[in-house]
Formats: C-alpha cells, sequence, structure tokens
C-alpha cells in the first residue's frame, strides 16, 4: 500500500514518546477530538504515564488491525481478539488495572474501559467475601459499630 | 494556543463529575458517595481504589449484579454492600433494585418487600417434624435448585398454653425471640381458626399511628427505639373450620393490615420499608429518622387493608375431589394446599379492584412431596407474609379441626338449609345410615348413654358388647389379638376375680409405646405392666354431655374414655362421639329435608 499513513506522536507524563498511526487514536473519542481541533504533530498526555500509555497504545493498536484487517468480519477474528483481550489482561496486576482504568477513562477509550471494569467485576467475584474485597483492594472499613453489626447480619444471612 | 485552551478545559472539566466524557447523572441522594471525607483522615494508607471515580464503581458493580442473579452468586453483591460506606451506599441504593421491580432478592430487607407485579417469585417450604421447624427457600422445588436454593426464613413451632406459635427468623437455627435474626411471628387462637401475624418492626405506612401525640418527626422515633419487645400486628387470618367443611375446601381469609387495599387499585403502590431495624440490635438512628420522615407524605394509617380470601376450587365429577389450577406447581392433593386472591367486596362494600387484579393468584401454597412444598407469592406481599401465611395453613391437624369444628358448631345452634346440602356433597360422610337418635335432643343435650345406646344396636341388636374386657393378669398378646378381633382399639382392665372392679384400660397406643417402642415381648408381659392405671384414668359417666366427652378427649390427646357410673359401663370412643354427631346431622338433615318436601307434619 502506497498510501502514506498519518502518524501522531504522544508524549506521556514523563516524556515517553510514541508514535502511531492516525487510526490508532481515534479509538480514544477524547484524543480524536485533539487531534481533529488541533493539527500539532505531537501532543502531550499530562495525565498518563509512559507505562500506562504504552499499554493503551498496544491496546488501541491491536484493536484497529483487527477491526481494518477484519473486513469479513469473521468469528475466528472476533474470537481472537477476545483471546489477545484475555491475555491482555491477566499479565496485569490490580495498580496497573487502576491506572488503565483511569486512562481509559480519560482518554475516553470506552471499549478498553469497559474491558478493564469486567476485570475488576471479575477480580471481586472471586473473593470470598466482603473482608477479602477489603484485603484485595485495600480499603479500610469506615463504619460504625452498630453499621458493622446490621453488615454482619446482612452477610450472616447471605451466606447462612 | 486554542489548543492548549482545550486541554486546560478539558481537565477542568475533569476534577467536576463529568470525567467521562459522556453526559452522567449524579446518583440521587449518594452525597456521601465516595467523594465523602473520611472521619478518620487515614488516606496515606489508604489505597487508590478509594479514589475511584463513582461512576466508575456503579459500572463495576453494576456488572457484578447483573452477572449473579442466582444464589449463592447473589452473594457477591451482599459483599460489595460490605465493603465500606460509599460502596454500600452505591450498591444499595443505585445497583440493586426492589424485587418488585427486580425479581430479585438480594438483602434480608427485600423479604419485607413486595414481589414483582407480573411474575411471582417461585420459592418452597420444606418442613422437619421432629423439631417442628419449617425452611423456606428461594427456588423452584429442592430437585430443580439443588445448592442454588437460598435459605430465606425459618421458623419454629412452639406449643403455648393459649395456642400454637412459629417464631420466623432469618436464621435456619437461631429461634431464640432475643436474637438479632428474629424478625417476627405467627401466633393462633386456642383452636387455631385465628392466627395473628406479629412482626418486630413497625409496617412502615402505619409507623405514623403508634405516635398519636404530637411530636416532631424526630421524637416519634422513640416509641419503638425504647420498646425494644414490641410486636406490631401486621395482618391476620382467618380459617372456617366447622364440621360442614373438613373434608371440603375451607375458607380463608387474610386481613393484612401493613398493606392498603388501594396498593392493587390502578396506579396503587406499597411502601415497603427500605431498611431492616431490629429490635435485637442498636438501631441506626439516622436510618429510623429516614424511615419516618420518608412516610409523612404517605398515608398515615391504612384504613382499608388488604384483604385476601381463598379461590374456591371446583368439585371434579371424575376426579371426585376439589381441584384447583395450580399451573404445575403443587403435584399432591391435601387440604392445606390453596391459592389467595383480593377479595373484591368487603363487608358489603365494593373494594374497587381492577378484574384482572381479582383473577391473580397473590400466594399459592400446595404439597408436593412428603413435608415439601411450594409457595408462590407475588404482588403486593412480602416473602415474609406470604411465609406466615403458609405457617398457618400447617397448623390445622384434620381430627383436631374436626372436634373443634364440633365444638364451635355446638355452640351455634343455627340450622341452616344451604350449608346442610353443601355438606352432604362435599363431607363424604354419607355413607353411615343409622337411625337417626331421637330428633328433639339438640347436639348439646346428646349424652354419653345416647352414644352408648346406638353403639349397642350397632351389631344388629344382637350381643350387647360396649364392654369387652381382659384381666391384669393376661399377657399383652392376647388383648391384642382381643381388640383385633372385636375391631377396637382399647380394652377395659378388670382385676383377677372380681368381675365389676376396674383396674384400668389398655389401648393400642399402650401397645406400641410400651411393647413396641420398648423392645419387649408382648407374650411374656403382662396387661398389668402396661395398662393406664385407674389412678389417672380419665372417665365420664352416662350422663355426660358428648361434647363434654370431646372436649376431655381432645384436651387429653386420647382416643378412649370409659364410661363408670359407680361400676364401669362401658366404653366411648372418639369414633363413637363423631358417629353420633354425624348421625345426628344426617337426622337433621332428613327432617329438614322432609320439611322442605312438606311431609314433616
Amino acid at each position: 500500500m502506497e498510501n502514506e499513513k498519518k502518524m501522531i506522536t504522544l508524549k506521556s507524563s514523563d516524556d515517553v514518546t510514541f508514535e502511531v498511526e492516525e487510526a490508532v487514536v481515534l479509538e480514544s473519542q477524547f484524543l480524536s477530538h485533539l487531534v481533529q481541533d488541533c493539527p500539532a504533530p505531537e501532543h502531550k498526555i499530562k495525565e498518563v504515564t509512559g507505562k500506562i500509555l504504552s499499554k493503551v497504545v498496544e491496546y488501541c493498536e491491536k484493536h484497529v488491525v483487527v477491526v481494518v484487517d477484519g473486513g469479513d468480519s469473521s468469528s475466528s477474528s472476533g474470537d481472537d481478539l477476545k483471546k489477545w483481550d484475555d491475555k491482555f489482561i491477566k499479565e496485569m496486576d490490580l495498580s496497573t488495572v487502576y491506572d488503565l482504568i483511569a486512562a481509559a477513562n480519560y482518554l475516553n477509550i470506552q471499549a478498553l474501559l469497559d474491558l478493564m471494569c469486567q476485570r475488576v467485576a471479575d477480580v471481586i467475584t472471586a473473593c470470598k467475601d466482603h473482608k477479602e474485597i477489603r484485603e484485595t483492594l485495600g480499603i479500610v472499613s469506615d463504619y460504625t459499630a452498630e453499621e458493622e453489626a446490621e453488615v454482619l447480619k446482612e452477610n450472616e444471612w447471605a451466606f447462612d | 494556543m486554542p489548543f492548549k485552551k482545550i486541554v486546560r478545559e478539558l481537565r477542568g472539566r475533569n476534577k467536576g463529575v463529568g470525567r467521562r466524557g459522556r453526559s452522567h447523572i449524579a446518583p440521587e441522594g449518594s452525597s456521601s458517595a465516595p467523594s465523602s471525607p473520611s472521619p478518620s483522615p487515614s488516606a496515606d494508607e489508604q489505597s487508590i481504589w478509594v479514589d475511584l471515580p463513582p461512576e466508575l464503581l456503579l459500572d463495576i458493580i453494576n456488572r457484578i449484579e447483573s452477572g449473579q442473579t442466582l444464589w449463592p452468586g447473589r452473594r457477591d453483591v451482599v459483599a460489595c454492600a460490605s465493603v465500606c460506606r460509599s460502596w454500600r451506599e452505591m450498591t444499595k441504593h443505585e445497583v440493586v433494585k426492589v424485587p418488585e421491580l427486580s425479581g430479585l432478592l438480594t438483602f434480608p430487607v427485600s423479604l419485607k418487600q413486595p414481589a414483582p407485579r407480573d411474575a411471582p417469585i417461585q420459592c418452597f417450604i420444606k418442613r422437619e417434624r421432629a423439631t417442628g421447624i419449617y425452611r423456606l427457600y428461594l427456588g423452584l422445588s429442592p430437585a430443580l435448585s439443588g445448592d442454588k436454593s437460598k435459605l430465606l426464613l425459618s421458623a419454629k413451632k412452639v406449643r403455648r398454653a393459649t395456642g400454637m406459635e412459629f417464631v420466623i427468623s432469618l436464621s435456619g437455627n437461631d429461634f431464640s425471640r432475643s436474637s438479632s435474626c428474629y424478625i417476627g411471628k405467627l401466633r393462633s387462637n386456642f383452636l387455631g381458626t385465628k392466627f395473628t401475624v406479629y412482626e418486630n418492626q413497625p409496617p412502615p405506612v402505619n409507623s405514623q399511628r403508634l405516635s398519636n401525640r404530637k411530636l416532631p418527626p424526630s421524637m416519634r422515633v422513640s416509641p419503638w427505639v425504647s420498646s425494644s419487645t414490641h410486636s406490631y400486628n401486621m395482618a391476620s387470618i382467618l380459617y372456617e373450620l366447622n364440621v360442614l367443611r373438613t373434608r371440603g375446601p375451607r375458607r380463608m381469609q387474610c386481613i393484612i393490615n401493613s398493606i392498603p387495599v388501594s396498593s392493587i387499585q390502578e396506579g396503587g403502590q406499597v411502601h415497603p420499608p427500605t431498611e431492616f431495624t431490629n429490635q435485637g440490635n442498636k438501631k441506626n438512628k439516622k436510618s429510623m429518622i429516614d424511615l419516618c420522615t420518608g412516610n409523612m407524605g404517605g398515608e398515615s394509617v391504612v384504613k382499608e387493608p388488604l384483604v385476601l380470601k381463598n379461590k374456591s376450587p371446583r368439585w371434579h365429577e371424575q376426579l371426585q375431589c376439589w381441584c384447583l389450577n395450580f399451573k404445575g406447581r403443587v403435584t399432591v392433593a391435601s387440604v392445606k394446599n390453596f391459592q389467595l386472591i383480593a377479595a373484591a367486596a368487603e363487608a358489603g362494600k365494593n373494594m374497587n379492584i381492577p378484574e384482572e387484579e381479582q383473577e391473580r393468584v397473590i400466594l399459592q401454597f400446595g404439597k408436593i412431596g412428603k413435608d415439601i412444598f411450594t409457595m408462590d407469592y407475588r404482588y403486593p406481599i412480602s416473602a415474609f407474609q406470604a411465609f406466615a401465611i403458609c405457617l398457618s395453613s400447617f397448623d390445622t391437624k384434620p381430627m383436631k379441626a374436626f372436634v373443634r369444628g364440633l365444638l364451635a358448631r355446638a355452640n351455634l345452634e343455627v340450622p341452616n338449609i344451604q350449608r346442610k346440602w353443601a355438606w352432604k356433597e362435599t363431607a363424604g360422610f354419607g355413607g353411615v345410615t343409622s337411625p337417626p337418635p331421637p330428633p328433639e335432643k339438640g347436639l348439646d343435650n346428646l349424652t354419653v348413654a345416647d352414644v352408648l345406646l346406638t353403639k349397642d344396636t350397632d351389631d344388629g341388636g344382637g350381643k350387647v358388647d360396649t364392654l369387652i374386657s381382659c384381666r391384669t393378669n393376661d399377657t399383652v398378646f392376647d388383648a391384642v389379638t382381643n381388640m383385633a378381633k372385636h375391631n377396637i382399639g382399647s380394652l377395659v382392665v378388670l382385676r383377677p376375680g372380681d368381675q365389676e372392679c376396674i383396674a384400668g384400660i389398655v389401648t393400642e397406643r399402650d401397645y406400641m409405646k410400651k411393647i413396641i417402642g420398648a423392645g419387649r415381648s408382648s407374650k411374656v408381659t403382662k396387661v398389668g405392666e402396661v395398662m393406664t392405671d385407674e389412678s389417672k384414668l380419665v372417665s365420664v359417666s352416662s350422663g355426660t354431655s358428648i361434647i363434654k366427652a370431646m372436649q376431655l378427649m381432645s384436651e387429653n390427646h386420647i382416643r378412649h374414655v370409659p364410661v363408670i357410673d359407680g361400676k364401669i359401663v362401658g366404653m366411648i370412643s372418639m369414633v363413637d362421639v363423631v358417629r353420633a354427631i354425624v348421625d345426628h346431622q344426617n337426622g337433621e338433615l332428613k327432617r329438614l329435608n322432609q320439611f322442605i318436601k312438606g311431609d314433616y307434619y
């Protein structure tokens, strides 16, 4: 293909640069507005670190490629993508998941956000009870003793 | 540079709510959502997840909620609601919908909220006879739901001096009234014809009734904070049990004081509790005030409570039984089975209930196997109310009810031709065709002597044998053979050698308990060892009215009473009494028949 693809440079908060095709940038609604509104060659994204931005770019590139290639929209490519997504999230620790959620939210990439929220939901579902959820996510209970008793009662009933 | 300006603007917006770039609807009433300042500023040890934007937390919890619609997976939702305040607010008030909308039961409070309008919530009840414990599970049946069935409520039957009581608990084995699991009770009157449902928290709609004094709303709460043992009458269930209907369908009526009849009129709704207050716990004051102030706008008192009645079954000619269409949810015929619908008119007053609502079965209950029953309930009643109503159906033993019914009828000497006819068709006692006792006698004038008389003539005027006896030194085996020969259940035991001196009586039950139950041999044991001794004997004289005799038998749980007029003159059993009464009724029926045809005089 001789079609010259328009390249865009993204710069993370810690000055890591990524050169990506415009199609990849369009996955993010926030960035596509940005690119349309100001046709500068380089865009600094202050909210996202290089580590996370690399993940975002990885995700967007994969999805763009599949969407572009999958003109036949065969289910196999869909399955592949799903497999890739699974692998993508599996090797991630929870703090990366959190950062990615924040980034996806900020950059407004709905598909990535859905994927990440689902991942968190799965993590929570895998927990045995609320204490394990607190432990996993590092949340500290802020209940009064009375509220705690009420919560305990509900849990006793639910786990009876 | 315009570009920088845009970025700045976007970032500025970021700090607000609409972080996701689409139009977010601010969660109602969740002012204390994650952004709320936590009382202890231990933020340094708090993890990043505490700062998760509320709309993302909502997204995540929504995913969990919609992914787990069945128990035990639903526990995850409860766990989410337990993590911390913000999660709790979010889960309870935004994610989880009331059962009326979702058809799902999630928190204990949903047991006191109404089921959906269109489809019933399907449950089953398991009875444990030995312990008198009844357990309500969510699920189609034990076979179909298996491990997925969720224990919703349990009840334990307790015998009290004044009648039966069922203690209803959230726990499967904690039935203490002071426990935090206790949520209410069902109590029967002495005759088992009227039941009252109490709950430990006031029905929200009624809460203002409690405080007639003019107090500011916050003060009104106090009556039910302090009086922890207070019970609130929530519903009454009345059974019309009488001799004419023991074999036919019973009539049931439930008056649900906590639900106004308007709830099923067009556009009506129920105001169910949104918080689970409990007398055992020290309650969260805030939630109670919410509860009360929340009702300030609603009706203060249920002036016209919802009244339910049982749907009358059809008499099925071919099957020779009463039938109701339970849509496959009930498979075993039982006197306990019922379907409740809204009573269209109460005390001659039209309740203005739409026709389709009149047809709808609000609660259906029936037997599907030994000690297993299904319970399907629908708007506007809650699981707790439905369970309590079903429990009342358990506390009616046919024989007891029969005798009770007779006792009740004996006091109501109102001949009703219509009823007599209904009875003849349904009762199935019509096979007894002995000549009626003296027609002048009313039921309460009938005495034990009359019963003995009918008994004597029963054998075709042959041998007068109301007194079949044995001796204390006979073996139990001989005594039982003797009973079997005469087709009776008890023998008078006489002292050896003395024809008229009674030593006691021996019954089938003695044989069961003291021989079989104790593992003794009937061939070596003497009657004297197992009989009920004369000193403990409950007896009547021939002048005793049969109503009185029946009362004695029913109170002492015995089926045989010797008749002693100075000396033993005979023995009457429950069967004899019942037969005499049925004969009496038949005689009355015959006379009324003759009266209608005109050949009475």
